[in-house]
């Protein structure tokens, strides 16, 4: 099987470089939704990618997103530190606030050499992959390196969140912010 | 959350005596901290001398460390030197870190209690032969703002060593090692060593691989001493890396 060519780039990394807890940026950002994951590329068989799934079911809230979060994922493999925005939980004075009731758009962007699966408890991401109204529902999303993948998710489950890095090393490291939704 | 819990790290870098020589050296160098991720305690301490005597140097370093940059630390602190009479106490500032290539880096500028300058920068590499043998070159180079004449040492750059040191990593904690170092006075310092006598300077050795003769030059020379000892360091728990883990993840090989 040949290799599968880096999906198109769609932005390019803002100034700033998330401080000390970052070693890297994605200067380059990537959609990489039609990649098969790490380690999957040159394997013998057929391999599904996160720009084939399809929702069963049309998207039901279809409103315009009223703002846009955007969240780099962030590391120090050199201090074996792990953050969003390069700020460990400990760091973050506030939650990421979700505005009751209302469409979010959050971005991620992957600024770190290895896949991070994001995990947000509460309420799903449907993510944007070009399915039109059938866009497939997720909790968790595998981000790919330097990868800048965008979700669209509806603010009706008021409460304080979990979002985090779902291996638990990370997370436990600080790679974990709390999502309120009010 | 466990993301600001304190870790600690110890490593022993050399702990060594030298062989095949008529005045060996035994010689130790070691540093550890414990703290955080931005704030840390660190401590170092190293030394050497003849065998059989007690040690011509031997300092230690009590220092507060800040993380400035992804690989680089700011520390400030204080040393007292234990040796050589008379004994002095120094402020401390320097750097500390990984420069670009996976150079590990320590300079540092000291002010002692008698107002004189110095400064120290130690430069090592590791290069993988394997995943456990590993070939580490080492560079250091003291320097003095003015003549101390009652520690022996002129202005500008006084003291440069080189070492080659070839590791076993038995285990990441512990790894004997085989090596050679080469240490060298420079300018006034070198001048006033000869002109305190031969008895004070080891005498002229060849080690085996030969480097004493095309690096010593001219000037008095020192042992270049064979060394055989051990490299241990002691990891911080939860698999928090401490930073003589730095070639594995330098490989990528640690990623997780």
């Amino acid at each position: 099987m040949a290799m599968t060519a880096a999906g198109p780039v769609v932005a390019r990394h803002g100034p700033g470089d998330h401080g000390p807890g970052n070693i890297g940026i994605a200067e380059v950002e990537r959609n990489r939704l039609g990649e098969p994951g790490t380690g999957l590329a040159n394997v013998g068989h057929r391999v599904l990618t996160y720009a084939q799934l399809r929702g069963v079911a049309p998207v039901r809230d279809r409103r315009e997103p009223s703002r846009t979060i955007e969240l780099h994922l962030t590391g120090n493999m050199e201090r074996y530190m792990w953050s969003f925005d390069g700020k460990k939980f400990s760091e973050v004075k506030a939650p990421v606030h979700f505005p009751y009731g209302e469409r979010i758009r959050l971005v991620l962007v992957n600024d770190t050499m290895m896949e991070h699966p994001i995990h947000l408890h509460g309420m799903f991401m449907e993510l944007e992959n070009g399915q039109g109204e059938h866009l497939p529902r997720k909790h968790t999303i595998s981000v790919k390196p330097a990868e800048r993948v965008s979700l669209l998710i509806t603010a009706d489950e008021p409460g304080r969140w979990a979002f985090h890095c779902h291996l638990l090393y990370h997370m436990k490291l600080g790679m974990f912010r709390v999502v309120e939704v009010s | 959350m466990g993301d600001s819990e304190i870790y600690h790290f110890l490593l022993i870098d050399r702990l060594e005596a030298g062989f095949g020589g008529a005045d060996n050296i035994n010689a130790w160098d070691a540093q550890g901290w414990i703290g955080g991720d931005y704030n840390k305690f660190w401590f170092k301490t190293e030394g050497e001398g003849v065998q059989g005597k007690s040690p011509e140097d031997a300092e230690i370093q009590a220092l507060y460390s800040r993380t400035i940059s992804p690989f680089w630390d700011f520390q400030a602190g204080a040393r007292y030197d234990i040796r050589p009479n008379p004994e002095r106490a120094h402020a401390v500032i320097g750097v500390q870190g990984l420069a670009p290539q996976w150079f590990e880096v320590d300079a540092a500028a000291f002010l002692s209690n008698k107002g004189d300058a110095t400064f120290r920068l130690e430069v090592e590499y590791e290069l993988l032969l394997t995943q456990r043998l590993i070939l580490q070159p080492r560079a250091e180079i003291n320097a003095a703002a003015q003549a101390i004449p009652e520690l022996g040492l002129g202005s500008g750059i006084n003291h440069s060593e080189l070492g080659l040191r070839l590791r076993y990593e038995i285990r990441r904690e512990f790894s004997p090692y085989i090596g050679v170092s080469w240490k060298k006075a420079w300018g006034d310092t070198a001048n006033m060593a000869r002109a305190a006598g031969a008895e004070l300077q080891s005498p002229t050795y060849s080690c085996p691989l030969g480097m004493s003769d095309r690096l010593a030059g001219h000037q008095p020379r020192q042992p270049c001493t064979c060394r055989g000892s051990c490299r241990c360091t002691r990891q911080a728990p939860n698999g928090k890396r401490g930073n003589g883990c730095r070639f594995r993840l330098a490989r990528g090989t640690g990623q997780s």
